[in-house]
Protein backbone atom coordinates (compact mmCIF):
# COMPACT_ATOMS: atom_id res chain seq x y z
CA UNK A 1 0.00 0.00 0.00
CA UNK A 2 1.48 3.38 -0.76
CA UNK A 3 0.23 5.99 1.28
CA UNK A 4 1.00 9.69 0.55
CA UNK A 5 1.02 11.98 3.79
CA UNK A 6 0.92 15.74 2.79
CA UNK A 7 2.75 17.85 5.23
CA UNK A 8 3.46 21.64 5.41
CA UNK A 9 5.61 23.51 6.90
CA UNK A 10 4.28 26.58 9.11
CA UNK A 11 5.17 28.83 11.68
CA UNK A 12 5.51 27.36 15.20
CA UNK A 13 2.22 29.05 16.64
CA UNK A 14 4.09 30.76 19.74
CA UNK A 15 6.28 32.44 17.35
CA UNK A 16 6.05 36.28 17.38
CA UNK A 17 4.62 36.79 13.73
CA UNK A 18 5.96 40.40 12.05
CA UNK A 19 3.93 41.32 8.90
CA UNK A 20 7.06 43.17 7.00
CA UNK A 21 5.39 44.08 3.80
CA UNK A 22 1.66 44.11 2.38
CA UNK A 23 1.12 39.78 2.48
CA UNK A 24 4.47 39.22 4.11
CA UNK A 25 6.05 38.48 7.57
CA UNK A 26 9.64 38.26 8.67
CA UNK A 27 10.38 34.22 8.15
CA UNK A 28 13.27 34.07 10.84
CA UNK A 29 11.08 32.19 13.19
CA UNK A 30 10.65 28.76 14.51
CA UNK A 31 8.93 26.47 11.34
CA UNK A 32 7.45 22.91 12.70
CA UNK A 33 5.30 20.65 10.97
CA UNK A 34 1.40 21.98 10.73
CA UNK A 35 0.42 20.08 14.33
CA UNK A 36 -2.48 18.16 12.61
CA UNK A 37 0.22 16.27 9.94
CA UNK A 38 1.07 14.79 12.93
CA UNK A 39 -1.09 12.91 13.38
CA UNK A 40 -1.88 12.11 10.24
CA UNK A 41 2.07 10.81 9.84
CA UNK A 42 1.28 8.77 13.17
CA UNK A 43 -1.67 6.92 11.49
CA UNK A 44 -0.12 6.53 8.07
CA UNK A 45 2.58 4.47 9.91
CA UNK A 46 0.59 2.22 12.10
CA UNK A 47 -1.03 1.48 8.72
CA UNK A 48 1.81 0.76 7.17
CA UNK A 49 2.92 -1.48 9.76
CA UNK A 50 -0.17 -3.48 9.09
CA UNK A 51 0.40 -3.99 5.13
CA UNK A 52 4.10 -6.29 4.71
CA UNK A 53 5.44 -3.90 1.58
CA UNK A 54 3.65 -0.32 2.23
CA UNK A 55 5.35 2.71 2.30
CA UNK A 56 4.88 6.21 3.70
CA UNK A 57 6.03 8.81 1.39
CA UNK A 58 5.73 12.57 3.25
CA UNK A 59 4.72 15.21 0.35
CA UNK A 60 5.59 19.11 1.41
CA UNK A 61 4.86 21.99 -1.26
CA UNK A 62 7.27 24.69 -0.16
CA UNK A 63 10.30 26.84 -0.18
CA UNK A 64 14.00 25.45 0.23
CA UNK A 65 13.42 25.39 3.90
CA UNK A 66 10.88 22.98 3.87
CA UNK A 67 13.38 20.41 3.65
CA UNK A 68 13.21 20.80 7.60
CA UNK A 69 9.99 19.69 7.43
CA UNK A 70 10.16 16.00 5.75
CA UNK A 71 13.24 15.75 7.67
CA UNK A 72 11.21 15.68 10.83
CA UNK A 73 8.18 13.90 9.03
CA UNK A 74 10.55 10.99 7.82
CA UNK A 75 11.85 10.69 11.39
CA UNK A 76 8.44 10.24 12.50
CA UNK A 77 8.12 7.74 10.19
CA UNK A 78 7.92 8.23 6.67
CA UNK A 79 10.04 6.00 4.45
CA UNK A 80 11.03 8.60 2.28
CA UNK A 81 9.60 12.14 1.00
CA UNK A 82 9.03 14.77 -1.96
CA UNK A 83 9.30 18.18 -2.33
CA UNK A 84 7.73 20.18 -4.60
CA UNK A 85 10.00 23.26 -4.55
CA UNK A 86 8.43 26.77 -5.08
CA UNK A 87 9.31 30.02 -3.48
CA UNK A 88 5.99 31.77 -3.94
CA UNK A 89 2.42 31.01 -2.23
CA UNK A 90 0.15 28.87 -3.65
CA UNK A 91 -3.52 28.55 -2.72
CA UNK A 92 -5.27 25.31 -2.04
CA UNK A 93 -6.42 25.05 -5.41
CA UNK A 94 -3.03 24.96 -6.78
CA UNK A 95 -1.68 23.48 -3.86
CA UNK A 96 -3.56 20.57 -4.51
CA UNK A 97 -3.03 20.54 -8.28
CA UNK A 98 0.61 20.30 -7.29
CA UNK A 99 0.40 17.65 -4.64
CA UNK A 100 -1.66 15.33 -7.42
CA UNK A 101 0.87 16.03 -10.24
CA UNK A 102 4.16 15.14 -7.88
CA UNK A 103 2.25 12.18 -6.65
CA UNK A 104 1.14 10.85 -10.17
CA UNK A 105 4.00 11.53 -11.09
CA UNK A 106 5.47 9.17 -7.95
CA UNK A 107 3.47 6.42 -9.20
CA UNK A 108 0.19 7.01 -7.67
CA UNK A 109 -1.61 6.92 -4.21
CA UNK A 110 -3.66 4.33 -2.31
CA UNK A 111 -4.02 6.65 0.63
CA UNK A 112 -3.53 10.26 1.20
CA UNK A 113 -3.38 11.57 4.61
CA UNK A 114 -3.82 15.31 5.33
CA UNK A 115 -4.38 17.30 8.86
CA UNK A 116 -7.88 18.91 8.95
CA UNK A 117 -6.43 22.26 8.37
CA UNK A 118 -2.83 24.27 8.75
CA UNK A 119 -2.42 26.21 11.52
CA UNK A 120 -0.93 29.33 9.22
CA UNK A 121 -3.24 30.04 6.53
CA UNK A 122 -6.68 27.79 8.11
CA UNK A 123 -7.75 27.35 4.20
CA UNK A 124 -9.64 23.81 5.58
CA UNK A 125 -9.79 22.92 2.19
CA UNK A 126 -6.96 21.20 0.52
CA UNK A 127 -8.25 17.78 0.89
CA UNK A 128 -11.37 18.28 -0.77
CA UNK A 129 -9.99 19.77 -3.73
CA UNK A 130 -7.85 16.78 -3.51
CA UNK A 131 -10.62 14.23 -4.00
CA UNK A 132 -11.77 16.49 -6.09
CA UNK A 133 -8.92 16.22 -8.85
CA UNK A 134 -8.89 12.73 -7.89
CA UNK A 135 -12.52 11.90 -8.44
CA UNK A 136 -12.11 10.03 -4.82
CA UNK A 137 -14.05 9.75 -1.43
CA UNK A 138 -12.73 12.50 0.94
CA UNK A 139 -13.87 12.35 4.90
CA UNK A 140 -12.44 15.00 7.20
CA UNK A 141 -11.68 15.73 10.98
CA UNK A 142 -11.08 11.84 11.25
CA UNK A 143 -10.56 10.26 14.22
CA UNK A 144 -10.51 6.23 13.89
CA UNK A 145 -9.47 4.60 10.70
CA UNK A 146 -9.46 1.06 10.13
CA UNK A 147 -7.84 0.30 6.52
CA UNK A 148 -8.36 -2.96 4.67
CA UNK A 149 -6.83 -4.07 1.18
CA UNK A 150 -9.87 -1.31 -0.72
CA UNK A 151 -11.80 0.11 1.84
CA UNK A 152 -11.59 2.48 4.59
CA UNK A 153 -13.51 2.33 7.63
CA UNK A 154 -13.05 5.93 9.30
CA UNK A 155 -15.49 7.81 12.36
CA UNK A 156 -15.36 11.66 11.52
CA UNK A 157 -16.27 13.67 13.98
CA UNK A 158 -18.65 16.67 14.12
CA UNK A 159 -20.49 18.69 15.62
CA UNK A 160 -20.62 18.28 19.79
CA UNK A 161 -18.33 15.69 19.45
CA UNK A 162 -21.02 13.14 17.82
CA UNK A 163 -18.83 10.32 15.77
CA UNK A 164 -20.19 9.07 13.12
CA UNK A 165 -18.92 6.32 11.11
CA UNK A 166 -18.35 5.79 7.44
CA UNK A 167 -16.64 3.38 4.70
CA UNK A 168 -14.82 4.90 1.90
CA UNK A 169 -13.56 3.06 -1.43
CA UNK A 170 -9.83 3.35 -1.77
CA UNK A 171 -8.14 5.77 -2.92
CA UNK A 172 -9.58 8.21 -0.87
CA UNK A 173 -8.00 11.14 1.32
CA UNK A 174 -8.32 11.22 4.59
CA UNK A 175 -7.72 14.49 6.85
CA UNK A 176 -6.52 14.02 10.52
CA UNK A 177 -8.28 15.39 13.35
CA UNK A 178 -6.89 15.82 16.97
CA UNK A 179 -8.58 12.72 18.37
CA UNK A 180 -7.08 10.19 16.03
CA UNK A 181 -4.33 9.49 17.76
CA UNK A 182 -1.06 11.08 20.12
CA UNK A 183 1.64 11.71 17.88
CA UNK A 184 4.26 9.48 18.16
CA UNK A 185 7.56 12.07 18.42
CA UNK A 186 11.07 10.69 17.42
CA UNK A 187 13.70 8.75 18.94
CA UNK A 188 17.20 9.46 18.84
CA UNK A 189 17.72 6.30 16.27
CA UNK A 190 14.70 8.00 14.16
CA UNK A 191 16.10 11.13 13.71
CA UNK A 192 19.75 9.55 12.41
CA UNK A 193 17.71 7.42 10.48
CA UNK A 194 15.90 10.06 8.93
CA UNK A 195 19.19 11.44 7.77
CA UNK A 196 19.83 8.67 5.26
CA UNK A 197 16.49 8.67 3.76
CA UNK A 198 15.47 10.41 0.18
CA UNK A 199 14.29 13.83 -0.26
CA UNK A 200 12.73 14.35 -4.07
CA UNK A 201 12.69 17.01 -5.46
CA UNK A 202 9.98 18.08 -7.94
CA UNK A 203 9.86 21.60 -9.52
CA UNK A 204 6.36 22.84 -9.27
CA UNK A 205 6.79 24.84 -12.98
CA UNK A 206 7.63 21.02 -14.30
CA UNK A 207 4.46 19.59 -12.94
CA UNK A 208 1.65 18.77 -15.17
CA UNK A 209 -0.73 20.85 -12.79
CA UNK A 210 -4.80 20.85 -14.06
CA UNK A 211 -5.85 24.27 -14.33
CA UNK A 212 -8.76 25.98 -12.24
CA UNK A 213 -10.79 29.40 -12.99
CA UNK A 214 -10.94 29.98 -9.61
CA UNK A 215 -8.44 31.57 -7.42
CA UNK A 216 -7.58 32.81 -3.57
CA UNK A 217 -5.09 35.26 -3.57
CA UNK A 218 -3.75 36.49 0.09
CA UNK A 219 -3.48 40.20 -1.03
CA UNK A 220 -2.87 41.70 2.58
CA UNK A 221 -1.74 40.93 6.18
CA UNK A 222 -3.13 43.02 8.80
CA UNK A 223 -1.25 42.74 12.37
CA UNK A 224 -4.49 42.10 14.91
CA UNK A 225 -4.51 44.98 17.33
CA UNK A 226 -5.44 44.22 20.92
CA UNK A 227 -7.55 46.99 22.32
CA UNK A 228 -9.02 45.96 25.29
CA UNK A 229 -8.59 47.92 28.63
CA UNK A 230 -8.49 44.96 31.92
CA UNK A 231 -10.63 46.35 34.98
CA UNK A 232 -9.53 45.06 37.66
CA UNK A 233 -12.24 43.84 40.08
CA UNK A 234 -11.37 44.56 43.65
CA UNK A 235 -12.95 43.31 47.12
CA UNK A 236 -14.70 40.34 48.54
CA UNK A 237 -16.21 37.25 46.98
CA UNK A 238 -20.04 38.63 47.42
CA UNK A 239 -18.77 42.17 46.06
CA UNK A 240 -16.84 40.76 43.09
CA UNK A 241 -19.98 38.03 42.28
CA UNK A 242 -22.27 41.41 42.52
CA UNK A 243 -19.56 42.80 39.40
CA UNK A 244 -19.53 39.81 37.77
CA UNK A 245 -23.35 39.90 37.77
CA UNK A 246 -23.82 43.43 36.62
CA UNK A 247 -21.79 43.07 33.97
CA UNK A 248 -23.65 39.64 32.51
CA UNK A 249 -26.84 41.42 33.16
CA UNK A 250 -26.13 44.90 32.36
CA UNK A 251 -23.33 45.39 30.06
CA UNK A 252 -23.12 42.18 27.95
CA UNK A 253 -27.47 41.19 28.87
CA UNK A 254 -26.92 37.47 28.54
CA UNK A 255 -28.84 36.80 31.67
CA UNK B 1 -24.02 39.72 -5.74
CA UNK B 2 -27.87 39.91 -6.62
CA UNK B 3 -28.57 36.14 -5.23
CA UNK B 4 -26.77 34.92 -2.15
CA UNK B 5 -27.47 31.39 -1.03
CA UNK B 6 -27.39 30.14 3.04
CA UNK B 7 -26.91 26.57 3.84
CA UNK B 8 -29.18 26.35 6.30
CA UNK B 9 -27.23 24.23 9.65
CA UNK B 10 -29.56 23.10 11.76
CA UNK B 11 -28.97 21.58 15.47
CA UNK B 12 -31.48 19.89 17.97
CA UNK B 13 -34.67 20.71 15.62
CA UNK B 14 -33.90 24.34 15.15
CA UNK B 15 -31.71 26.27 12.51
CA UNK B 16 -28.33 27.38 14.72
CA UNK B 17 -28.46 30.81 15.70
CA UNK B 18 -25.28 31.53 13.65
CA UNK B 19 -26.70 30.82 10.86
CA UNK B 20 -29.37 33.42 10.99
CA UNK B 21 -26.53 35.76 12.02
CA UNK B 22 -24.94 35.28 8.72
CA UNK B 23 -28.45 35.57 6.90
CA UNK B 24 -28.89 39.08 8.71
CA UNK B 25 -25.47 40.06 7.00
CA UNK B 26 -25.81 39.15 3.76
CA UNK B 27 -29.41 41.34 4.08
CA UNK B 28 -27.31 44.69 4.76
CA UNK B 29 -25.66 43.84 1.00
CA UNK B 30 -29.46 44.51 -0.20
CA UNK B 31 -28.90 40.74 -1.64
CA UNK B 32 -31.73 38.51 -2.34
CA UNK B 33 -31.07 35.50 0.15
CA UNK B 34 -31.79 32.44 -1.05
CA UNK B 35 -32.02 29.42 1.79
CA UNK B 36 -31.02 26.15 0.55
CA UNK B 37 -32.38 23.14 2.96
CA UNK B 38 -32.34 19.54 2.56
CA UNK B 39 -36.21 18.89 3.89
CA UNK B 40 -38.96 16.33 3.23
CA UNK B 41 -41.81 18.32 4.89
CA UNK B 42 -43.02 20.49 2.95
CA UNK B 43 -42.71 24.10 4.28
CA UNK B 44 -41.39 22.89 7.57
CA UNK B 45 -39.15 25.83 7.42
CA UNK B 46 -41.30 28.43 6.19
CA UNK B 47 -42.53 30.31 9.21
CA UNK B 48 -39.37 30.12 11.31
CA UNK B 49 -37.20 31.05 8.59
CA UNK B 50 -39.59 33.92 7.28
CA UNK B 51 -38.94 35.62 10.92
CA UNK B 52 -35.32 36.04 9.69
CA UNK B 53 -35.93 37.64 5.96
CA UNK B 54 -35.21 34.86 3.71
CA UNK B 55 -36.24 35.66 0.24
CA UNK B 56 -36.70 32.29 -1.01
CA UNK B 57 -36.56 28.94 0.54
CA UNK B 58 -35.13 26.05 -1.61
CA UNK B 59 -36.43 22.39 -0.30
CA UNK B 60 -34.12 20.12 -1.34
CA UNK B 61 -35.93 16.57 -1.41
CA UNK B 62 -34.10 13.87 -1.51
CA UNK B 63 -35.88 10.82 -3.20
CA UNK B 64 -33.99 8.52 -1.25
CA UNK B 65 -33.61 9.66 2.94
CA UNK B 66 -30.41 7.86 3.45
CA UNK B 67 -28.79 10.25 0.76
CA UNK B 68 -28.79 13.25 3.61
CA UNK B 69 -26.26 11.41 5.57
CA UNK B 70 -23.80 11.32 2.64
CA UNK B 71 -21.79 14.70 2.69
CA UNK B 72 -20.64 14.14 -0.51
CA UNK B 73 -24.56 13.78 -1.33
CA UNK B 74 -25.55 16.42 -0.28
CA UNK B 75 -23.01 18.60 -1.54
CA UNK B 76 -24.29 18.07 -4.64
CA UNK B 77 -27.62 18.44 -4.32
CA UNK B 78 -26.74 22.05 -3.02
CA UNK B 79 -24.45 22.55 -5.93
CA UNK B 80 -27.89 21.29 -8.56
CA UNK B 81 -29.75 23.47 -6.39
CA UNK B 82 -27.66 26.45 -6.78
CA UNK B 83 -27.37 25.99 -11.19
CA UNK B 84 -31.20 25.67 -10.74
CA UNK B 85 -32.29 28.86 -9.13
CA UNK B 86 -29.15 31.17 -10.60
CA UNK B 87 -27.21 31.48 -6.92
CA UNK B 88 -23.38 31.77 -7.89
CA UNK B 89 -22.52 33.04 -4.09
CA UNK B 90 -22.97 30.81 -0.87
CA UNK B 91 -22.48 31.64 2.16
CA UNK B 92 -22.35 28.97 5.57
CA UNK B 93 -20.71 28.94 8.83
CA UNK B 94 -17.07 27.29 9.59
CA UNK B 95 -18.98 25.17 12.53
CA UNK B 96 -17.86 20.95 11.93
CA UNK B 97 -20.82 20.88 9.52
CA UNK B 98 -19.59 23.82 7.33
CA UNK B 99 -16.29 22.79 7.72
CA UNK B 100 -17.31 19.20 5.81
CA UNK B 101 -19.79 20.84 3.31
CA UNK B 102 -18.90 23.86 2.22
CA UNK B 103 -15.11 23.23 0.81
CA UNK B 104 -16.39 20.33 -1.16
CA UNK B 105 -19.63 22.33 -2.80
CA UNK B 106 -16.67 24.77 -3.33
CA UNK B 107 -14.71 21.68 -4.94
CA UNK B 108 -17.65 20.70 -6.95
CA UNK B 109 -18.29 24.15 -8.65
CA UNK B 110 -14.17 24.55 -9.01
CA UNK B 111 -15.50 27.59 -7.13
CA UNK B 112 -13.43 30.18 -4.63
CA UNK B 113 -13.82 29.25 -0.75
CA UNK B 114 -13.00 31.07 2.24
CA UNK B 115 -13.90 29.91 5.45
CA UNK B 116 -13.67 31.44 8.85
CA UNK B 117 -14.36 34.69 7.59
CA UNK B 118 -15.20 37.84 9.26
CA UNK B 119 -16.07 40.08 6.37
CA UNK B 120 -16.78 39.42 2.42
CA UNK B 121 -16.67 42.65 0.27
CA UNK B 122 -18.77 41.50 -3.11
CA UNK B 123 -17.46 44.36 -4.93
CA UNK B 124 -14.26 44.18 -4.13
CA UNK B 125 -13.60 40.57 -4.49
CA UNK B 126 -12.36 40.55 -1.23
CA UNK B 127 -12.91 38.30 2.12
CA UNK B 128 -11.52 38.89 5.65
CA UNK B 129 -10.26 36.10 7.44
CA UNK B 130 -7.19 35.33 10.40
CA UNK B 131 -4.05 33.67 9.61
CA UNK B 132 -1.13 32.69 12.01
CA UNK B 133 -2.97 31.23 14.93
CA UNK B 134 -5.11 35.07 14.90
CA UNK B 135 -2.26 37.07 14.73
CA UNK B 136 -2.91 38.65 11.72
CA UNK B 137 -6.19 39.25 9.64
CA UNK B 138 -5.60 38.06 6.14
CA UNK B 139 -7.71 40.14 2.68
CA UNK B 140 -8.19 37.28 0.57
CA UNK B 141 -8.65 38.08 -3.41
CA UNK B 142 -11.06 35.79 -4.72
CA UNK B 143 -12.11 35.09 -8.36
CA UNK B 144 -13.99 33.09 -10.41
CA UNK B 145 -17.30 32.18 -11.62
CA UNK B 146 -18.68 30.89 -8.24
CA UNK B 147 -17.76 31.48 -4.67
CA UNK B 148 -18.29 29.72 -1.13
CA UNK B 149 -17.55 31.55 2.17
CA UNK B 150 -17.65 29.61 5.76
CA UNK B 151 -18.52 32.82 8.24
CA UNK B 152 -16.78 32.66 11.72
CA UNK B 153 -19.81 31.77 13.69
CA UNK B 154 -21.61 34.26 15.85
CA UNK B 155 -19.92 36.88 14.74
CA UNK B 156 -22.47 38.57 12.99
CA UNK B 157 -26.31 38.84 15.40
CA UNK B 158 -29.72 37.79 13.73
CA UNK B 159 -31.56 40.97 13.14
CA UNK B 160 -35.56 40.09 12.85
CA UNK B 161 -37.29 40.62 9.91
CA UNK B 162 -40.70 39.78 8.83
CA UNK B 163 -41.13 38.54 5.35
CA UNK B 164 -43.13 35.87 3.55
CA UNK B 165 -40.56 33.78 1.62
CA UNK B 166 -41.40 32.04 -1.53
CA UNK B 167 -40.54 28.54 -1.57
CA UNK B 168 -39.44 26.32 -4.28
CA UNK B 169 -39.10 22.65 -4.34
CA UNK B 170 -35.97 21.09 -5.67
CA UNK B 171 -35.78 17.45 -6.27
CA UNK B 172 -32.18 16.64 -7.20
CA UNK B 173 -30.81 13.80 -9.38
CA UNK B 174 -28.86 11.34 -7.49
CA UNK B 175 -26.43 8.57 -8.50
CA UNK B 176 -24.27 7.53 -5.59
CA UNK B 177 -20.99 6.88 -6.93
CA UNK B 178 -19.62 8.89 -4.10
CA UNK B 179 -17.47 5.81 -2.54
CA UNK B 180 -18.40 6.89 0.57
CA UNK B 181 -21.40 4.66 2.88
CA UNK B 182 -22.46 6.02 6.04
CA UNK B 183 -22.31 3.73 8.98
CA UNK B 184 -24.41 5.14 11.66
CA UNK B 185 -23.19 7.30 14.61
CA UNK B 186 -20.75 5.71 16.89
CA UNK B 187 -21.20 8.29 19.69
CA UNK B 188 -24.42 10.53 19.75
CA UNK B 189 -23.69 13.99 20.12
CA UNK B 190 -22.95 15.76 23.92
CA UNK B 191 -26.31 17.10 25.42
CA UNK B 192 -26.10 21.01 26.32
CA UNK B 193 -25.15 24.51 24.25
CA UNK B 194 -22.62 24.58 21.30
CA UNK B 195 -19.54 25.55 22.18
CA UNK B 196 -19.24 27.54 18.66
CA UNK B 197 -22.91 28.80 18.91
CA UNK B 198 -22.64 29.64 22.71
CA UNK B 199 -23.44 33.39 23.96
CA UNK B 200 -21.52 32.47 27.14
CA UNK B 201 -18.95 30.34 27.62
CA UNK B 202 -17.25 29.72 30.99
CA UNK B 203 -13.97 27.56 30.10
CA UNK B 204 -11.22 25.85 32.93
CA UNK B 205 -7.62 25.91 32.65
CA UNK B 206 -4.53 24.54 34.60
CA UNK B 207 -6.41 26.06 38.05
CA UNK B 208 -9.32 23.42 37.76
CA UNK B 209 -6.68 21.15 39.21
CA UNK B 210 -8.60 18.04 38.20
CA UNK B 211 -11.26 16.31 35.88
CA UNK B 212 -14.09 16.07 38.92
CA UNK B 213 -13.78 19.91 39.48
CA UNK B 214 -15.11 20.67 35.81
CA UNK B 215 -18.53 20.14 37.22
CA UNK B 216 -18.02 23.08 39.16
CA UNK B 217 -18.16 24.87 35.77
CA UNK B 218 -20.80 22.76 34.76
CA UNK B 219 -23.45 24.20 37.17
CA UNK B 220 -22.60 27.11 36.65
CA UNK B 221 -22.97 26.73 32.74
CA UNK B 222 -26.37 25.18 33.32
CA UNK B 223 -27.45 28.44 35.27
CA UNK B 224 -25.95 30.75 32.22
CA UNK B 225 -27.17 28.85 29.71
CA UNK B 226 -23.46 28.77 28.93
CA UNK B 227 -21.27 26.16 27.01
CA UNK B 228 -18.12 25.12 29.15
CA UNK B 229 -15.10 25.30 27.63
CA UNK B 230 -11.39 23.85 28.70
CA UNK B 231 -7.77 25.01 27.96
CA UNK B 232 -5.15 22.91 26.12
CA UNK B 233 -3.68 21.74 29.66
CA UNK B 234 -7.08 20.28 30.73
CA UNK B 235 -7.04 18.67 28.17
CA UNK B 236 -3.64 16.93 27.36
CA UNK B 237 -4.38 16.30 31.44
CA UNK B 238 -7.41 14.18 30.66
CA UNK B 239 -9.28 16.19 32.89
CA UNK B 240 -12.13 16.67 30.21
CA UNK B 241 -12.51 15.24 26.36
CA UNK B 242 -10.46 17.23 23.70
CA UNK B 243 -14.02 18.15 21.95
CA UNK B 244 -14.03 20.60 24.56
CA UNK B 245 -10.77 22.60 23.67
CA UNK B 246 -10.95 25.68 23.14
CA UNK B 247 -7.60 27.45 20.74
CA UNK B 248 -5.57 26.89 17.76
CA UNK B 249 -6.00 22.80 18.04
CA UNK B 250 -9.58 23.24 19.34
CA UNK B 251 -12.92 25.26 18.71
CA UNK B 252 -13.08 28.50 17.85
CA UNK B 253 -15.44 30.44 19.59
CA UNK B 254 -17.17 33.63 19.75
CA UNK B 255 -19.87 34.46 22.47
CA UNK B 256 -20.43 37.57 24.19
CA UNK B 257 -19.03 36.84 27.14
CA UNK B 258 -15.56 34.45 27.79
CA UNK B 259 -15.46 33.60 31.79
CA UNK B 260 -11.90 32.11 31.99
CA UNK B 261 -11.15 29.93 35.17
CA UNK B 262 -7.25 29.41 36.17
CA UNK B 263 -6.55 29.47 32.11
CA UNK B 264 -3.10 31.58 32.14
CA UNK B 265 -4.09 32.39 28.35
CA UNK B 266 -1.59 31.47 26.01
CA UNK B 267 -1.15 32.36 22.36
CA UNK B 268 -2.54 29.52 21.21
CA UNK B 269 -5.50 29.72 23.76
CA UNK B 270 -6.12 33.29 22.65
CA UNK B 271 -6.35 31.65 19.23
CA UNK B 272 -9.41 30.16 19.65
CA UNK B 273 -11.61 32.64 21.58
CA UNK B 274 -9.92 36.42 21.28
CA UNK B 275 -12.57 38.05 19.07
CA UNK B 276 -15.32 36.85 21.93
CA UNK B 277 -17.04 40.06 22.80
CA UNK B 278 -15.92 40.60 26.97
CA UNK B 279 -13.60 38.60 28.25
CA UNK B 280 -13.65 37.54 31.98
CA UNK B 281 -10.36 36.55 33.72
CA UNK B 282 -10.34 34.32 36.97
CA UNK B 283 -7.10 33.58 38.20
CA UNK B 284 -4.75 33.22 41.56
CA UNK B 285 -1.41 34.30 39.63
CA UNK B 286 -1.85 37.94 39.42
CA UNK B 287 0.84 37.97 36.60
CA UNK B 288 -1.37 35.05 34.15
CA UNK B 289 -0.72 37.13 31.11
CA UNK B 290 -4.49 37.00 30.31
CA UNK B 291 -4.91 39.52 32.62
CA UNK B 292 -3.04 41.78 29.92
CA UNK B 293 -5.68 41.07 27.74
CA UNK B 294 -9.14 40.97 28.99
CA UNK B 295 -11.78 43.14 30.23
CA UNK B 296 -12.16 42.05 33.52
CA UNK B 297 -9.95 40.34 36.05
CA UNK B 298 -10.09 38.90 39.27
CA UNK B 299 -7.01 37.62 41.27
CA UNK B 300 -9.03 35.09 43.49
CA UNK B 301 -9.85 31.26 44.79
CA UNK B 302 -12.00 30.20 40.97
CA UNK B 303 -13.31 27.29 43.50
CA UNK B 304 -15.13 30.32 45.35
CA UNK B 305 -15.84 32.64 43.39
CA UNK B 306 -17.65 30.50 40.90
CA UNK B 307 -19.26 28.45 43.38
CA UNK B 308 -20.73 32.05 44.50
CA UNK B 309 -21.49 33.10 41.14
CA UNK B 310 -23.54 29.84 41.11
CA UNK B 311 -25.47 29.89 43.98
CA UNK B 312 -26.83 33.67 43.37
CA UNK B 313 -27.68 32.87 39.74
CA UNK B 314 -29.97 30.35 41.10
CA UNK B 315 -31.35 32.50 43.77
CA UNK B 316 -31.74 35.38 40.98
CA UNK B 317 -34.21 32.74 39.00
Amino acid sequence: MKIYVCVKHVPDSAATITVTGENTIDERVTFIINPYDEHALTEARRIRDDFEGSEVIAVCLGKESARECLRSAMAMGADRSILIKSEMRHDAIETAGAIKAAIDEDGGADLIFTGREAIDSNGMQTMFRLGALYGCPVMTNVVETDISQNRARVVSEGDKGARLAYELELPCVLAAGKGLNKPRYPTMPDIIKSKKKEIKTAYIENLNIAPSQASMKLVKLIPYTENRHPENIIGDTEGTVEKIIDVLKNRAKVI
Amino acid sequence: MERSGVLIEQMDGNVKNSVLGVVSYLRSFKASVFAFVICNTPGAFTRELGKWGIDTIVEIRPEDSRDKMNPQLISRMIVQAMHQTGVNHLFGITGAEGRDLLPRIASLLDGSLVMDCTRVDPDEYTAATSNFSGKTEAVIEFSGEFHVFGMRPNYYKPVKADITPRVIEFIPEMEDNTGIRYQGVVESARSGVDLTEADVIISGGRGLKNGENFSLLFECAKELNAAVGASRVAVDEGWVPYTMQVGQTGVKVNPKVYIACGISGSVQHFAGMKTSGIIIAINEDENAPIFKNCDYYVVGDLFEIVEHLTEKLKRMK
